[in-house]
């Protein structure tokens, strides 16, 4: 193990005879430091995480036993090498250079070196992930010091999460299937016996066709959480008649909204709308979205209004869903876009979801260069809208 | 004469399903509940191959390599019906000469109808991986 008395008195290392009193005191002194150095030593040692020092050539002086246990090499193996032969310190696959840890520049303040997420391999040929931290000793030089790494191993978290995507994407096709039956068997039944239903069997079958589409629903808003988060959830955009998307969208949800008595409008725009730069089937996602939290969270016999409009600069078009629901406290309205948030209190009742629908409804206005926003006042209602913006060439 | 469909998927209630439409609309259909099966039950005479990817003792990719060399089988359109939506196991898939993906949880019977139509219009009918939605 790595003796850190030896570091700090390397060159002050002969016995000095205590001849005089001056001399006596000088030796209790280094005693003292030496204890103090001892110290120091087995504090560094009983650190979790690998911590590295490097002399001012970016040759190694210190490796505590978790640097060890990292890299698979001890220290009387890397003592004196550079690191650059030791650990090999990856940043998006290109190699750090040693002058990202320590410069000659004595005029410049060297700044803390921190990066994320660094892949390594060591010359043991052990590799993972670490998050990085690296500061020049200040004033080291005189002491032939440089700089300071300390490393934390994220490799299992990273496998970890690796393995929780993989979990997602086959979780969702064991949750597709048993669903592809249900909405089969039951389209096939409707359909074959269309007309033979009383009233109260025909309104059963559609909340259980409803349900059905709203399981659905969460199933894809899962998967698409798992795709952001692998930053391969992406836009490819055609020009595209918005109106006709929403008018779309919006009677697909007609049923859902009828069957909470609900007054359910889509108000035309006064002027003409453009067509749009679109991907159809991530947008439809989002006005979709907004229409289900509307139905979800208002209480029957309420309204609901759907607009398209352009912006006061006429650069954008901007819809909106407005209800008569139980409205958002304002406390929530920061959160209310982040991935996982419920509103807690009265809306929990009844309310259905994951919370990330409108986390991936953001994401997609994102991608198309929008905005979304929410006005809303608890008691009075919600009016979530967004902004698409329009392409120069339109 | 009927057209003839080869219908390779272990789900019991997704094949019932699938055969009960497929022949309430004048289809021939043969079913393989298994890879091994489809394999072997696969010959010329059939029009078109509906093909699921996470099946039984042989997985649809390894189904579909062995119909591909199989100089009997290889010119029979091949669509995957699946409900998994890795893109790069679909994009495999087409390499090898997959025509068709449908998302089975997407799509109702009657849909599956309607999209299988084109290739059994024109055999060599091939649907564009970039409009598709994958995982």
């Amino acid at each position: 193990m790595f003796n850190f008395g030896k570091l700090l008195f390397k060159n002050s290392s002969k016995t000095v005879p205590a001849t005089d009193k001056k001399t006596a005191e000088q030796t209790n002194e280094k005693a003292e430091l030496c204890d103090t150095s001892n110290k120091l030593a087995l504090i560094l040692s009983a650190i979790s995480d690998p911590v590295i020092a490097l002399d001012s050539n970016g040759k190694i002086i210190l490796f505590n036993p978790a640097a060890e246990k990292l890299t698979g090499a001890t220290f009387q193996e890397v003592q004196n090498q550079s690191i650059t032969q030791i650990l090999k310190l990856y940043q998006d696959n290109i190699e750090i250079p040693l002058t990202q840890f320590i410069t000659t520049d004595k005029t410049s303040d060297v700044p803390t070196f921190k990066k994320d997420e660094v892949k390594f391999m060591s010359f043991k040929n052990k590799q993972g992930v670490v998050n990085l931290i690296s500061n020049q000793i200040k004033g080291g030089d005189k002491a032939d010091l440089g700089c300071i790494i300390t490393l934390h191993d994220i490799t299992e978290l990273k496998s970890f999460e690796a393995m929780k995507l993989d979990f997602v994407s086959m979780a969702a096709h064991e949750l597709r299937t048993p669903l592809t039956s249900i909405k089969g068997y039951l389209s096939v039944f409707m359909s074959e016996n269309k007309g033979k239903f009383t009233d109260d069997q025909n309104t059963f079958l559609t909340r259980i066709s409803i349900s059905t589409e709203q399981l659905l629903d969460l199933v894809e808003n899962l998967l698409n959480v798992s795709k952001i988060e692998r930053g391969i959830f992406n836009v490819s955009t055609v020009s595209t008649d918005w109106v006709e998307i929403v008018k779309q969208t919006f009677d697909q949800f007609a049923e859902r909204a009828k069957e909470k008595n609900l007054e359910y409008t889509l108000i035309k725009p006064t002027s003409p709308i453009p067509k749009l730069m679109l991907d159809k089937l991530r947008i439809v996602e989002v006005i979709s979205n907004l229409l289900s939290n509307a139905i979800a969270y208002t209480p029957p016999g309420g309204k609901i209004k759907v607009s398209i409009k352009l912006s006061p600069d006429k650069d954008s078009v901007i819809t909106s869903v407005a209800d008569t629901g139980e409205g958002i406290p304002k406390e929530a309205i920061p959160h209310l876009f982040t991935k996982f948030f419920r509103v807690s209190g009265k809306l929990e009742q009844g309310s259905k979801g994951t919370g990330l629908g409108l986390y991936i409804s953001k994401e997609i206005t994102l991608m198309h260069h929008g905005k979304i926003w929410v006005d809303s006042e608890a008691g009075k209602g919600s009016t979530f809208s967004f902004s698409l913006p329009i392409e120069p060439s339109n | 004469m009927n057209k003839k469909i080869l219908l390779i998927e272990d789900d019991y209630f997704i094949n019932q399903l699938y055969m009960k439409i497929l022949k309430d609309n004048d289809f021939e259909v043969i079913l393989a509940s298994d890879g091994e099966e489809g394999v072997r039950l696969a010959d010329k005479s059939f029009n078109l191959i509906l093909l699921d990817i996470m099946l039984p003792k042989l997985d649809g990719i390894k189904v579909l390599k062995k119909l591909k060399e199989n100089p009997d089988t290889k010119n029979i359109p091949i669509i995957l019906v699946t409900n998994l939506g890795q893109k790069d196991v679909v994009k495999q898939a087409f390499d090898l000469g997959a025509q068709g993906y449908l998302l089975k949880m997407s799509m109702t019977p009657y849909q599956l109808i309607e999209k299988i139509k084109p290739f059994l219009e024109d055999p060599s009918f091939q649907m564009d991986l970039k409009e598709l939605d994958l995982d």
